[in-house]
């Protein structure tokens, strides 16, 4: 039988993959003695901005971790910005307020409905030029900041800078596999920086030039991933965003499949309003129109053909499957006979086979190299289930995402 | 920080590379499948010329018919395994139409073998039955490949229940060979699937077992 156009289609998913994790292997290998490694930098002082809404729950040891934070405190503020909580946060951080004197609480005079306002309004109050923008539930490795801080004082276009971030204490099945995937996304990220070509400073630790933030317009309160959006406008104006492998950041992670899968359509409806919005920048700007744009818009594009191909194959052959059974019964004949079940593997299969191979590898290499950020070690159960199930929700949850999208149906 | 954007060139020489080098392993794949299943026609169609001399043999030496009829039904069993074979290769063969050409050559000799039959169950006068079983090769189609999964565990039910009385040939009825659309002519075969019974009948429906095996018995009698 000859090859027909779905197969070729296949053929183009597994050479994308292929240059994707052979991209990465050839970034890692010349660089992989000192991806852990920092430029030096000595503290200046650094106005820490934390938006908050409803974060009863985390938000003291939020505070508490920025103030554990091995900084010379008197260069250090906290500003916690809260948006109109309806629970008891702006009274906790206030207990904050009254102990310590560089502990600053905003209530914002409206619930805005995102991280963004309450950010920007941080970054205006903030007080000196360096500015980190840090999640409510998230702590940072006591020495996170200082690793970061290198980066921006080494190179002037340097402005913004993000780190790792980590399942903090994973205890479900769902958070263990969100763990997994949060260390490969490092490696992965960290791989990119060294092709300058990091598309986002994740909120729960990242670090800012507050000028160069108030001359790009500050974070689009319309963008659902308001992180993600405001390193591709500081690409298009010209600077740069790195990471720090070697900082730290331990986030709270959904432990709920529901929660999960709506912070799941949050971001993907932020990175599809990203992508439309600086869409007419492919192939211009640098790394943004060269990799950036091109990578978030075929990672789109085959997502969406890879469902909807794998659904039209899936249904065709239960159709098959389900009329013929019918017949079968009808007819009183067998409804399965062995040999239907004979399987003589193509050539795609072999190459779909050497490619999880690969990505197993690639996985597993990067859980290796990130083992001691990790709190616990990875079960080979995890990793497994990671890269069979948990992975293939991400094209669902990009249909889900573009409808709720297109309908106008989505909020934080 | 040194400059990694080479990276992106490598990786892409790289992949070509490794992708060419599969593509080409596929290649020989595929041919290496294609001279497999050559070895095992090449032993068919010697089976066949034996097949044909054995019924000369019957008709010029006066041999018994019963052998010539284990010897027919024994050469059907082991055709239908082998071009079964063949179909699993060949749904797994991406670089070469090969297997589709071994596929008329099986579905000649599956042809012939009708034929030879034929001869054989008029010279001898034995009471075995043909279903030949024409189906669509290439199709797309969900309700025509529906039917012929249906039809082709319903025939092998059928041959499982009267393994002495049953000669089953299935028969590729798209693939453009004159000889097949000839035979469809002549039966009048309009549409595929279709299950030619005793050179007399022709079902296309789905139809019962009990049916099925009512049409082929009550024709006998």
């Amino acid at each position: 039988m000859a090859i027909s156009v779905i197969e070729i289609i296949f053929f183009i998913y597994i050479f994308l993959g292929l240059y994707m994790l052979s991209l990465l292997v050839f970034i890692y290998y010349p660089n992989r003695k000192r991806l852990f490694s920092y430029p030096p930098g000595k503290p200046v002082p650094v106005s820490i901005v934390m938006p908050c809404y409803n974060e009863g729950k985390h938000i003291g040891e939020g505070i508490e971790g920025l103030l554990a934070l091995n900084y010379p405190r008197d260069m250090m503020e906290i500003i916690v910005v809260d948006d109109k909580s309806t629970d008891d946060s702006a009274m906790i951080v206030q207990k904050y307020v009254d102990k310590y004197d560089n502990v600053r609480l905003i209530v914002n005079e409206r619930n805005s409905g995102g991280a963004a306002e309450p950010t920007n309004i941080g970054v205006r109050a903030a007080k000196y030029d360096y500015v980190v923008v840090s999640d409510a539930d998230s702590t940072p490795h006591k020495d996170a900041l200082m690793r970061m801080i290198g980066f921006l004082q080494e190179d002037d276009r340097v402005a913004a800078v993000t780190c790792s971030v980590l399942a903090k204490e994973p205890r479900k099945f769902i958070q263990k596999l969100q763990a997994i995937e949060y260390g490969v996304i490092s490696w992965s990220r960290k791989l990119l920086d060294l092709v300058d070509a990091v598309y986002v400073t994740p909120g729960p630790f990242a670090l800012y030039r507050k000028d160069v933030l108030i001359r790009v317009g500050l974070f689009d309160t319309k963008n659902m991933t308001q992180d993600i959006e405001i390193v591709w406008r500081l690409l298009k104006n010209g600077y740069k965003a790195r990471m720090c492998l070697a900082g730290q950041v331990y986030s709270e992670t959904p432990e709920k499949f529901k929660a999960w899968f709506k912070q799941r359509i949050r971001w993907n409806i932020g990175g599809t309003q990203t992508l439309i919005k600086y869409k007419r920048y492919l192939f211009r700007k640098g790394m943004l129109g060269a990799f950036i744009v091109p990578f978030f818009s075929v990672s789109l594009f085959l997502g969406l053909l890879g469902l909807g191909l794998f659904i039209y194959l899936a249904l065709r052959r239960i159709l098959v499957w389900y009329l013929s059974t019918k017949y079968s019964i009808y007819a009183s004949s067998a409804v399965v006979r062995f040999s239907e079940f004979s399987f003589s593997p193509s050539v795609l299969n072999y190459f779909g086979a050497i490619l999880f191979i690969l990505g197993a590898v690639f996985t597993g290499l990067a859980l290796f190299l990130m083992r001691h950020t990790n709190i616990k070690k990875h079960s080979f159960f995890n990793v497994v289930f990671y890269m069979v199930v948990y992975l293939t929700m991400y094209p669902v949850i990009m249909v889900v995402a573009l409808y709720k999208l297109s309908t106008g149906k989505y909020s934080w | 920080m040194v400059n990694n954007k080479g990276a992106f060139w490598q990786a892409l020489v790289f992949t070509v590379v490794v992708f060419g080098i599969g593509l080409i392993l596929g290649f020989f794949l595929d041919s290496f499948r294609v001279s497999s299943v050559q070895g095992d026609i090449f032993q068919s169609e010697i089976n066949l010329l034996d097949e044909q001399l054995r019924s000369r043999v019957v008709e010029d030496f006066g041999i018994g018919c019963v052998e010539a009829k284990e010897s027919v039904f024994s050469f059907a069993d082991k055709i239908y395994d082998e071009a079964r074979l063949l179909e699993q290769q060949d749904s797994a063969a991406k670089f070469t139409n090969n297997l589709e050409i071994l596929h008329k050559r099986y579905d000649l000799l599956r042809l012939m073998l009708w034929t030879e039959a034929l001869k054989l169950r008029e010279k001898c006068d034995e009471s075995f039955h043909t279903l030949v079983y024409l189906y669509d090769y290439s199709t797309k189609e969900v309700d025509v490949q529906s039917r012929q999964l249906f039809f082709s565990r319903l025939l092998l039910d059928v041959k499982d229940n009267h393994p002495e009385e049953i000669l089953l040939i299935p028969i590729a009825g798209d693939l453009g060979l004159e000889s097949v659309d000839l035979v469809k002519e002549r039966f009048g075969v309009s549409e595929l699937p279709a299950i030619i019974i005793d050179e007399d009948e022709v079902v296309y429906e789905v139809i019962t077992l009990e049916e099925i095996e009512n049409i082929i018995f009550e024709n006998s009698n």
